[in-house]
């Protein structure tokens, strides 16, 4: 049991380890890159790769989110 | 948790030069600042869109300045400082730059965020400005002027 508790506690510390890594203002260069967004650096390309994606499985949808509730959409 | 993470943010916090914090005599040099004069440091990057932002700005309140008591110096922390040389050339930056790509002068001063502006007076800090703010250019004139007094 003891083992058990040191191991958990072990594996949370270790898995928290990179979490309070704080990057500086100075320091984020590197992530302002455009490389570095979510979309990679050319966003469109998500919206082909889906397009061609749907058009070869025969099904769409499934990713992005909808709306925000405000009616609009 | 929560708290962890609150030491961590106070622990940097406490680091980042503040109003009142005097400037070692190294960095001053590095600088290049006169003890004489009021002196405004910028620090700025090419990846910084705030920063491309507020540099013209910066360029025409330079134009404003007494040159016999106010002295600007942007410091400029690109990793490549060719780079940060052609970004200053391309927004018209008219004042002396320091090119910190090892990040010395930066960590000395640990800016919260990026631009800041530090008003140094007397090898002190006296006043910060974080962040980009509209109305830059009136609002350093009106800091200097109250700085003046």
């Amino acid at each position: 049991m003891k083992k058990a508790v040191l191991m958990s506690l072990a594996v949370g510390f270790l898995l928290s380890g990179c979490s309070a890594v704080v990057v500086q203002p100075w320091e984020r260069e590197k992530l302002s890159r455009e490389s570095m967004a979510v979309d990679g650096p050319t966003p469109m390309l998500g919206s082909f790769e889906e397009h061609i994606r749907s058009s070869k499985e025969g099904s769409r949808g499934g990713f992005g989110v909808s709306g925000g509730g405000c009616g609009c959409n | 948790m929560r708290s962890f993470f609150a030491m961590i943010f106070a622990a940097a916090s406490l680091l980042a030069i503040a109003p009142g914090d005097s400037v070692d005599a190294g960095t001053l040099k590095t600088m290049g600042v006169d003890d004489s004069k009021i002196t405004i440091v910028d620090f700025f990057a090419s990846w910084c869109h705030a920063c491309k932002q507020e540099l013209p700005h910066l360029a025409a309140v330079n134009g404003k300045l007494d040159k016999t008591k106010v002295d600007l110096v942007g410091v400029n922390i690109d990793d490549n400082p060719q780079k940060g040389a052609e970004f200053s050339r391309s927004l018209g930056v008219n004042f002396r730059v320091v090119y910190d790509d090892k990040k010395l002068v930066a960590k000395k001063f640990s800016p919260r965020g990026m631009p800041a502006l530090y008003y140094l007076k007397g090898g002190k800090v006296v006043k910060t400005r974080i962040g980009a703010l509209s109305g830059i250019e009136q609002i350093i004139l009106s800091d200097i002027a109250e700085l003046s007094k």
